[in-house]
């Protein structure tokens, strides 16, 4: 029983590990990138990213119909000349995530902007995503 | 791009978690590169107005520290896979920097940092004569 559990635990703690390892190779700790924040008002749908380090150039967002978006970007590393490097800890390269809206949006209305490394898409939505006030007689 | 395979002029000295800070604290993601005149350190700090980041050396430590104006969300929270929050971290330095040459700039969310070398230590080529 007790060898049991502690086998358990070692397993657990190897998964752990393999996990963490495999997050430092990717650059992200097995999550989804770039990671999103989502909240709607009463017109709008807001998404925002945290994405330092981009060119504006380097980012795209494409809505497809009223609820497909795809953000897409490439970070360059800095060109460093016969620089040594002691510590690596920020990733370079492209990123593609293609997401569901959970609300129909107007493709048309929609405003993107990169500020302090935070990419902020604010997304009107489509007239029949909106409560309509119903009359009561 | 080179290896990180060199021992590091720069090592870290606090935990993830600070006093220093009000909210959240969290570790941003530092590069730190060396060339033949300086150490710069790169590190993350997204969504910090520029005006709020402080840097501090003393004593061979060097603190970066960023603060957050977290803007009061009006509306209704659909997807949260991220948390906002100050962001602070502390390198020890050694001496080879000259601390009143310190340089900073910070743009799209990564703040850069360089440290010159002192100049008594930068490499200086001998001439030979013939």
């Amino acid at each position: 029983m007790r060898l049991m559990q502690m086998s358990n635990n070692f397993a657990r703690e190897m998964n752990r590990l393999r996990r963490e390892l495999e997050g430092n190779i990717q650059g992200q700790a097995g999550v989804t990138y770039p990671a999103l924040n989502i909240w709607e008002d009463a017109e709008c749908l807001h998404i925002e990213s945290e994405l330092p380090g981009y060119q504006p150039s380097d980012l795209e967002a494409y809505v497809t119909g009223s609820d497909q978006l795809v953000l897409k970007g490439e970070r360059k590393p800095a060109a460093l000349e016969k620089a040594v490097c002691h510590r690596q800890e920020r990733t370079f390269g492209r990123f593609e995530r293609t997401l569901t809206l959970p609300i129909p949006v107007n493709a048309d209305q929609v405003e993107a902007k990169y500020s302090q490394g935070v990419l902020h898409l604010k997304l009107a939505k489509s007239p029949e995503a909106k409560p309509k006030k119903i009359a009561i007689s | 791009m080179s290896a990180c395979t060199l021992p590091t002029p720069a090592t870290e000295t606090t935990p993830a978690q600070s006093t220093a800070c009000s909210t959240t604290c969290f570790t941003p993601r530092v590069d730190v590169w060396e060339t033949e005149h300086e150490f710069l350190f790169q590190a993350e700090m997204p969504g910090v107005q520029s005006g709020d980041i402080s840097l501090n050396y003393e004593n061979g430590h060097l603190t970066l520290h960023g603060k957050v104006k977290q803007d009061a969300i009006n509306g209704r929270g659909l997807l949260r896979e991220y948390g906002v929050g100050d962001y602070h971290r502390q390198f020890s330095v050694n001496d080879e920097v000259d601390a009143g040459k310190f340089s900073a700039d910070f743009k799209h969310g990564v703040l850069t940092v360089k440290l010159p070398k002192r100049e008594e230590l930068k490499p200086r080529k001998i001439a030979i004569t013939v």
